[in-house]
């Protein structure tokens, strides 16, 4: 009981603020899981509010999301995986934007997570396929195309994926 | 009206430039930390023909040091396909690729002789790490190593070695070790065993280190007849390991010779001996080393009863005790192996 009640007085809060403005207030327990933040917060820079200014509100909402879900305190495995699974179908955008936040905030689960989850996305696609879901345009002509392809023309070969899903 | 056409138009353009921005802001650091999970060689290839952006960070070295880096940590040991090696008459080696199922196509490897003299004999000597070693050379010259990844095709040439051809025969070993995060530099070495007395107890042994840079050669006594090293038989790398069976007539120990190059004890010795896991029969004919998963193991067809082959497969579970487990032992029932064995 002692115990209990002692655990909760020792409970500290941070104010982050996103690039658009937003603050946020969030356990240290949980905002840590940022290398970035934790650093921070050793340094004595977190009696303030911490600005975030390469994370913007819609990003830093999924981080703070995240960074609930896989704090040590609350959840079980299993509703991680499931909260994991559901956070990786978000849009390419989404998290790409996720990706880079994750990178600023040195939170490395989140940006493996991130980056396998891009991966997938490419997975079996055509190039040309690739290039449309990531809004990249070819730099090639098509004399260079032909020879990348010629050099290796097995890694062409299969049953690819035209879909941009 | 027009005004707010023109603003919904605007929008229109600042929300495509926006997704393009995040995009392009991506650093090489972080596009390389998706590209490298990529599931296999022929996704990240497939991939330098998004955009030279792509195609440079795919091709750089950075590229492959950081994904086989992440590959190994993560156990990803298995390969996407099989690569099988071909040497045909000597100087043009094929490569073929078989994919889960069937067989896919043929790749000349003669771009490793451009350039070179008629007499320039290619040959493939060992693998290590998805890395090939060849040799070149004329018959009688000084040996030319090179090492090749054949998916990139990029070769890098090792000096000439310091002796010709053993006349009794030699075998030669590879050993790849992709870098460590601290040490950002790929070690490799390759060891010529070369015996220099008909009976093989006395060899010579040229080593190239990636460290030195250079040659270097010591003679290695053995207490026993090592007649595998003049028979050309295949010293297979595992671990930071080189093994070879040694076999053959009455006098020579059947075992498995293993050497430990990578050693900085100078006690400590090169080469040692194992002993084949029990039961195993006459290995003359029969018996291979290979590896899997990074371990050593033994494979051995043996005639259980009459027209039948068995095949066991042993893993080495120690270096240290030699202490071997049976994995595998099964009569196929193919058919067409059962005759092939009542031909033999």
């Amino acid at each position: 009981m002692a115990e209990a009640s002692s655990s909760i007085t020792e409970k500290f809060f941070l104010t982050l603020k996103s690039s658009d403005g937003d603050e946020f207030v969030l356990e240290e327990s949980i905002a840590i899981q940022s290398i970035t933040i934790k650093n921070m917060v050793e340094d004595g820079c977190s009696s303030s509010v911490i600005p975030l200014s390469k994370v913007d509100t819609e990003t830093l909402i999924k981080v703070i999301e995240y960074m609930k879900m896989h704090s040590s305190t609350s959840s079980n495995e299993e509703e991680i995986e499931n909260f994991d699974k559901k956070f990786v179908s978000n849009s390419i955008n989404t998290i790409l934007n996720i990706l880079e936040a994750a990178n600023f905030l040195d939170i490395n689960n989140l940006l493996e997570l991130c980056a396998e989850a891009v991966a997938n996305r490419i997975k079996n696609k055509t190039p040309e396929a690739v290039r449309k879901i990531f809004n990249i345009t070819s730099d090639f002509t098509p004399e260079e195309e032909a020879e990348i392809r010629n050099e290796t023309p097995w890694a062409f070969e299969g049953n690819l994926d035209h879909s941009l899903d | 009206m027009v005004d707010s056409k023109s603003r919904s138009r605007k929008l229109q353009v600042r929300r495509k430039k926006k997704s393009l921005f995040i995009f392009n802001n991506l650093t090489d650091e972080l596009l390389n930390e998706v590209l490298i999970r990529l599931t296999s060689i022929k996704e990240a290839i497939r991939c330098k023909l998004v955009c030279k952006r792509w195609l440079s960070l795919i091709s750089s070295d950075y590229f492959a040091t950081t994904s086989s880096v992440h590959n190994r940590n993560n156990d990803k040991t298995t390969l996407p396909f099989t690569v099988v090696l071909y040497n045909r008459k000597n100087y043009v080696g094929y490569e073929e690729f078989l994919h889960g199922k069937g067989l896919s196509r043929r790749v000349e490897l003669g771009f490793l002789n451009a350039g070179r003299p008629d007499d320039h004999l290619i040959s493939l000597e060992a693998s290590c790490g998805d890395l090939i070693l060849f040799s070149g050379g004329s018959k009688y010259s000084v040996v030319n190593y090179c090492i090749c990844n054949i998916l990139t095709k990029q070769w890098i040439v090792l000096p000439p070695t310091l002796s010709t051809k053993g006349i009794f025969g030699e075998s030669v070993g590879f050993l790849y070790e992709p870098l460590d995060n601290d040490d950002r530099r790929n070690k490799y070495l390759v060891l010529r065993f070369i015996p220099c007395d008909s009976r093989n107890l006395r060899f010579d042994v040229e080593i190239f280190s990636s460290d030195k840079g250079k040659w270097t050669k010591f003679v290695a006594m053995s207490p026993w007849i090592l007649n595998n090293l003049s028979f050309k038989t295949p010293v297979i790398a595992c671990g930071r390991m080189l093994y070879t069976l040694n076999y053959g007539i009455s006098a020579t120990r059947n075992c498995i010779v293993a050497f430990d190059p990578f050693t900085n004890d100078p006690d400590a010795q090169l080469l040692r001996v194992l002993d084949l896991p029990l039961k195993v029969h006459d290995i003359l004919w029969s018996g291979n080393l290979g590896v899997c998963r990074g371990r050593l193991l033994f494979a051995q067809i043996s005639l259980e009863s009459i027209g039948c082959p068995c095949i066991s497969v042993w893993k080495l579970e120690d270096y240290k005790t030699g202490e071997w487990t049976l994995v595998y032992k099964r009569v196929p029932t193919n058919k067409a192996l059962r005759v092939l064995s009542l031909q033999s």
